[in-house]
């Protein structure tokens, strides 16, 4: 069970969250070709280590946010709101 | 509550308790107002301060009150105003046509949503423990302090909780779900005793 730091709520408990999965993906340009699209839309990296993600606290204050999480260990590694960057090292 | 209705509801009555030990009994909503807008910007929040008399809490998971009205913080965008039944009709939760239009020109949004909540109040030196039986709050002083209100789970049931005074609190769940919340609630009392109303 992981105990989820929500950057209004501060830490909660994990049943209160939906995972939104890779924060890092770019939305393609309106006009880029089909390939971008199927990427953009199927395509995910399976990283160990270090993952940027998004988080609902659905249960909480609704909110969407930004979360770094180690995807061996679990750990926890910070959290930011939706237009703030996430703090220490780049995954 | 009848002997019947008591044992009914399973909940032992312990003679050495004391005075309501535990209470647990719903209460009536008399009106529940959603405002939603953002709170950075001038002319929502002096909007809503003049239609409402408060200014809505930007601290995340507190509450302020104005008079008989609570405004609780739902998110950083949304916000509960509500009036307990039997308060003095002095509340400025009326006339809410006016209040919708005159926060639409000022950039919020208003909803009428009295009916769609229930509420149970649970008090006594058991309070927390009750709660914290279903909720994965942590129910501490010390993080969740009196004024305090916050959105978790109680069972699998979506809650606001609010806390008036230490061993005092206010929970909210959808109308649908009133008896799978008060059957959830009346189980984790149950070893406690105390007084529970009759069922909602
Ligand atoms: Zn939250």
């Amino acid at each position: 069970m992981l105990l989820i730091p929500c950057p209004w709520c501060g830490p909660r408990n994990q049943i209160e969250f939906t995972y939104g999965g890779d924060a890092t993906v770019q939305r393609p340009g309106n006009d880029a070709p089909e390939a971008a699209w199927e990427a953009f839309v199927y395509m995910r990296d399976n990283p160990s280590g270090p993952h940027d993600e998004l988080w609902l606290h659905s249960a909480g204050c609704r909110s969407w946010f930004k979360l770094r999480r180690d995807t061996r260990t679990h750990d926890i590694l910070g959290s930011a709101r939706m237009g703030d960057e996430l703090g220490g090292e780049s995954p | 509550m009848s002997d019947q209705d008591r044992i009914a509801s399973g909940i032992p009555v312990d003679p050495h308790a004391g005075p309501a030990p535990l209470v647990l009994a719903p209460i009536a909503i008399a009106t529940a107002w959603n405002v939603q807008g953002d709170p950075t910007r001038a002319p929502f929040s002096d909007e809503v301060e003049n239609l409402f008399g408060v200014r809505v809490p930007t601290v995340a998971n507190t509450t302020v009150r104005g008079g008989t009205l609570l405004a609780l913080w739902l998110g950083p965008r949304s916000w509960l105003l509500v009036h307990a039944a039997g308060a003095e009709a002095s509340s400025s939760l009326m006339d809410f046509e006016a209040k919708r239009d005159a926060l639409n020109a000022h950039g919020g949004a208003l909803f009428d949503v009295s009916a769609s909540r229930v509420a149970f109040t649970i008090r006594g030196a058991h309070a927390a423990t009750v709660l914290a039986k279903n909720c994965p709050l942590d129910f501490h002083l010390r993080a969740f302090p009196v004024g305090g209100c916050a959105q978790s789970l109680f069972g699998h049931v979506n809650a606001l909780f609010y806390r008036p005074e230490a061993s005092s609190f206010t929970m909210m769940v959808a109308r649908s779900f009133t008896r799978d919340a008060w059957d959830t609630l009346r189980a984790s009392a149950a070893q406690y005793g105390g007084d529970v109303a009759p069922p909602p």
